[in-house]
């Protein structure tokens, strides 16, 4: 109960008989001496000249139901702005440039903002907003228009570093007040953020509503921008190893910007972010913030194909032979050109390029040329390949396929099988637990604490395995050595066994391809790579192609390459 | 699993890319005939009907968790199924309330079972766990209750378990459902069988105590005490239809140690004869047992062990029944006593039991020289097809002469009466030259002779 004095209620308290009244949260008055609650209310007498604060004051009396927890005022894009903020830091964290930080993601956020109207321009949504609403019990407030000031960087970590840490001094100052006046009185509906309900339920046309996972798209743009060398797959790669923060990144606001309520459904994700949906949310923000052509990608960018491919055909330990076919066939399908591989959100069907999904689909066709991977060339040229090594042991080995297969599936399957258990071990739920409301708050303190003692009791029993170290990030997930042993090293072996003279030039043994399937039926998602694969074999064979039937489900032509 | 049928890759392509008109419902085409499984494909197809929206990968977390601590404690790796649980129990904070309402009863059995293998865990781990999993939820106290009562019982604690059972028993909440009713019944069934067995403690203690002795009376008041406690607690559990066996065998034991015979018999009936009650061998057995005590005629006891005969006609009761039908007046009981035995014989497990075959052979003999050959030729005609194979093989022969030769007499009547004096058997043991068995075999060849089916002079 507010102890607030109401002077002007003058009647004689019917239980103790005094006359000292004060208000209570719903506008009632009170007995300050005996507590006795009467059923009389404070009515609002004159609103001419009544200022802000004793507005706010009565606001608060009447019907007004008091915030679950005391905090700072914060909207929902801030939270996402601190969320981008932690992302970049990390970022840095992992070799990338200050300017990625400072500027680039400053700059597509800022635009963001602008564009989504909600801060950097003339009417700020939240001011139409309330200009609109209706309010239940006083009328008199829905003139009230001042504006909030523009959507500074105060309210959270600067983005830009001022050579001193920026540290939460700076948020006791508000730009501007801020009185919750539509705010749904309903016990269920509420959120720790001044907007969260509204925020939710917000259905505008042409403005994409910031999410979480969207997060990963504005990262995404801005290491797209600076041509740095991390790709879409490595970035959510460090998303689920944890180097960047993501599920659970609103447990680092500060103490002050309490979450609850609808804020759950913004901030507390439950799922990793997928490859394809990033991506197509990668066009869509750049589209929206009408962004112009990214800087070309040219031959010396990490994201050219020649160098991820040669980036990939070491970590896939395949011979560093191969790296001149894939440049020949980047080449031939005119994958290298600066145009095709710029990132151009203005241009009529804007298309993003899946950089290293192609340098894998590039990798693949070319070991389609060298040995056909019908299940059966591969293996045969493996025997020749064997044969040869045994006898000519001094010699530069020639790659065999079918070792390099046993190897290489080794590996992987490890490592999927750790990948597998980390998934099914991770922990989801934030430390502190989230709730909807009021009402479910004590529940969901019980359950996290119910939780947390049952994790002690097992964890003793777990043993004194040591827990596995967090892997400190790389772009490899393999590497291999020199050194033989049971994981030997084919970068250096020749391509000799698969190759033959011909005049100037070296050609495959190997001289039939089958194409991949072209038409996908529309309920089975193909794999990404599968989908690149056959895109590039179109362009590879384009002319050919188009001399083909469409209608097959699947064509075996024996070509000439 | 869906089972799909392909006839060939090339085949399978076509299906997927007929129009979607045929499967609109999305569900997963049942095939005919032969087809190869494909639990992978099972899970694309998953994602069809649901329209390609996947679940949520907290739920994948969960449901891959679950099947890795099902799989460690099915190797026993109980470490790292503690491990594997420690991630589990996330599950109970679900925002699917679905899966939050039947997380408790799951983790309380995969947790319970790894801290009672688990070397390191103690009575004290698994009490606090128990403590904690009572108290989720409403409808999973008075399970995990008695479970609780059932671990520490299996260590021996039994005043701890007797504590835990009466906290259970005052457990009560709002309007019980039905199943509730019977857990509490449980409870105090389980109360009750501690009680009894305090109460056996003492009658042994009683027993060794003269009738003069001071102590006597207070003791044997003091057991009177525990009974009638006991009583209260099992009357109830024994009402409602189920297999109550031991908390039955106690409580008549206790009833007819007072001398309430009536009381005892009642029980007895109801629990053998209440066709509420699932079909129970025991509780025949039971009853049986108890009118023999009580010296019930034999027409009674015969009536009691016809029902067990139906229900398990192998078991070893079935030679007490057979004298007791051989010995009745009743002709048809005299009939029935030879089916019995044949009964018992045709079970693999009564093979070698001697008592079956001499009762056989003697019963058989007497039933042939009763002219009753009808009766004989009735058991013989559904048997004739496979008891040579089974009971008479030349392997037999030598096996059982080997093993136990009075074994082989018997049996060696058996055959020489039913499959005639040219059967191996029968050949076997009477070409056998034996000291002390000479005198039997001559006299095993003489009934073949004159009572034998096969026997042309019949």
């Amino acid at each position: 109960m507010d102890l607030e004095e109401a002077k002007e209620f003058k009647d004689r308290c019917s239980q103790c008989a005094a006359v000292s009244w004060g208000l209570t949260d719903e506008g009632k008055y009170y007995c300050t001496s005996c507590h006795n609650v009467t059923e009389r209310s404070r009515e609002v007498i004159n609103t001419g000249a009544i200022p802000n604060t004793k507005i706010q004051a009565i606001n608060r009396g009447l019907k007004r139901k008091r915030k679950l927890e005391k905090g700072w005022d914060w909207y929902v894009c801030e939270g996402f702005q601190h969320i981008l903020y932690q992302q970049a830091k990390a970022l840095q964290t992992l070799g990338v440039g200050p300017e990625l930080k400072n500027e680039v993601l400053h700059n597509f956020w800022k635009r963001y903002l602008q564009k989504s109207k909600q801060a950097y321009c003339k009417n700020p949504v939240y001011t139409s907003r309330r200009k609109t609403t209706v309010l239940e019990d006083n009328p008199s407030h829905s003139d009230w228009d001042s504006e909030p000031e523009l959507l500074s960087d105060l309210s959270c970590p600067s983005f830009v570093e001022s050579g001193a840490e920026s540290q939460p001094d700076v948020h006791t100052q508000k730009p501007f007040p801020i009185i919750k006046a539509s705010q749904s009185e309903t016990a269920s509906v509420c959120s720790g953020s001044l907007d969260g309900v509204e925020y939710s339920l917000r259905k505008e046309k042409g403005i994409v509503k910031m999410t979480v996972p969207r997060t990963l798209a504005f990262c995404y743009l801005s290491l797209l921008w600076q041509r740095e060398t991390i790709t879409l797959a490595d970035l959510l790669r460090f998303v689920e190893e944890e180097h960047i923060p993501y599920i659970n990144a609103f447990q680092h606001f500060p103490e002050e910007m309490k979450l609850y309520g609808r804020d759950k459904g913004i901030f507390a994700i439950e799922s990793w972010p997928n490859y394809e949906d990033i991506y197509k949310k990668v066009i869509e923000v750049a589209t929206v913030l009408d962004l112009p052509r990214f800087p070309d990608i040219t031959e010396d960018c990490y994201l050219h194909p020649n160098i991820l491919c040669m980036k990939y055909l070491m970590e896939v330990n395949l011979p560093d032979e191969m790296h001149d076919l894939t440049c020949h066939v980047v080449k031939v399908t005119g994958m290298g050109e600066v145009d095709f591989l710029t990132f151009d959100p203005i241009a009529k069907k804007a298309k993003a390029v899946k950089y290293d999904v192609q340098a894998v689909a590039v990798i693949v066709v070319v070991l389609k040329l060298l040995f056909l991977l019908d299940d059966n060339l591969e293996w045969s040229l493996s025997n020749i390949a064997e044969k040869y090594n045994e006898k000519n042991e001094e010699d530069k080995p020639w790659f065999d396929f079918r070792k390099w297969y046993q190897v290489m599936k080794k590996a992987v399957d490890e490592k999927k099988q750790k990948w597998e258990e980390a998934r099914a071990k991770y922990l989801w739920k934030s430390e502190k637990p989230l709730y909807h409301s009021a009402i479910d708050r004590s529940v969901v303190y019980k359950r996290r604490e119910m939780v947390v003692s049952l994790q002690k009791q097992f964890s003793t029993l777990v043993g004194s395995t040591p827990t596995v170290e967090k892997q400190s990030p790389s772009s490899f997930q393999f590497s291999w050595t020199e050194e033989g042993g049971d994981r030997p090293c084919f970068h250096g072996h020749s391509l000799q066994g698969v190759l033959k003279q011909k005049g100037q030039s070296l050609m495959t043994k190997n001289s039939l391809y089958w194409l991949s399937t072209q038409k996908f039926c529309k309920r089975i998602k193909t794999s990404l790579l599968h989908e690149e694969v056959s895109l590039i074999e179109k362009r590879l064979f384009k002319a050919k192609y188009s001399t083909t039937k469409k209608k097959s489900s699947r064509s075996r032509k024996a070509r000439k390459c | 699993m869906t089972l799909f049928n392909l006839k060939g890759m090339s085949d399978f392509s076509e299906e997927l890319i007929r129009p979607t008109t045929e499967d609109e419902q999305g569900e997963p085409r049942a095939p005919s005939g032969t087809g190869m499984c494909f639990p992978w494909l099972q899970k694309h197809i998953e994602t069809i009907a649901t329209g390609g929206k996947q679940e949520k990968d907290f739920a994948q977390t969960t449901s891959a968790c679950l099947s890795l601590i099902q799989e460690a404690l099915l190797k026993h790796q109980w470490q790292r199924a503690a491990e594997y649980m420690h991630s589990y129990f996330q599950i109970l904070e679900d925002s699917d309330s679905n899966k939050r309402q039947i997380a408790p009863e799951i983790i309380w059995r995969l947790g319970s079972e790894i801290l009672y293998y688990h070397p390191k865990s103690s009575v004290e781990t698994f009490n606090t766990f128990a403590d904690r999993m009572k108290n989720i939820g409403v409808m999973n106290y008075l399970k995990i209750s008695l479970q609780h009562a059932l671990y520490l019982l299996h260590h021996g604690m039994l005043e701890d378990a007797n504590r835990n059972l009466s906290q259970a028993e005052t457990w009560r909440y709002g309007e019980k459902s039905s199943s509730q009713e019977v857990l509490i019944n449980l409870i105090q069934a389980y109360k009750g069988l501690l009680q009894y067995y305090i109460w056996s403690k003492k009658k042994m203690e009683l027993s060794q105590l003269d009738e003069d002795d001071y102590a006597y009376n207070t003791a044997s008041q003091n057991m009177l005490n525990h009974s009638w406690k006991t009583s209260i607690n099992l009357c109830a559990l024994i009402q409602i239809p189920g297999v109550w066996d031991p908390f039955v065998k106690s409580y008549v034991e206790m009833l007819e140690f007072y001398g309430d015979q009536d009381g005892a018999r009642e029980v007895l009936t109801n629990y053998a004869y209440d066709e509420k009650f699932p079909s129970n061998p025991n509780a025949h057995i039971y009853l049986y047992n108890f009118l023999k005590r009580e010296k019930a005629p034999r027409e009674k006891l015969i009536s009691v062990l016809k029902i067990l005969y139906q229900i398990v006609p192998s078991h070893k009761l079935m030679l007490e029944f057979h004298r007791l039908l051989r010995k009745s007046e009743n002709e048809e009981h005299h009939k029935l006593g030879l089916e019995v035995l044949f009964g018992v014989l045709d079970f693999a497990g009564c093979t070698k039991n001697i008592t079956a075959w001499k009762y056989l052979a003697k019963y058989l003999r007497q039933t042939l020289m009763g002219r009753h050959l009808a009766w004989v030729q009735e058991e013989w005609n559904s048997r004739k097809n496979w008891w040579p194979s089974f009971h008479f093989s030349y392997f037999r022969a030598k096996s059982d002469w080997k093993e136990d030769k009075a074994l082989a007499c018997e049996k060696a009547l058996v055959a020489g009466l039913l499959l005639g004096k040219g059967c191996r058997y029968f050949r076997n043991i009477s070409k056998q030259d034996h000291q002390v068995l000479k005198k039997k075999i001559k006299q095993i060849k003489k009934s073949v002779k004159k009572y034998s089916i096969v026997n042309p002079g019949l």
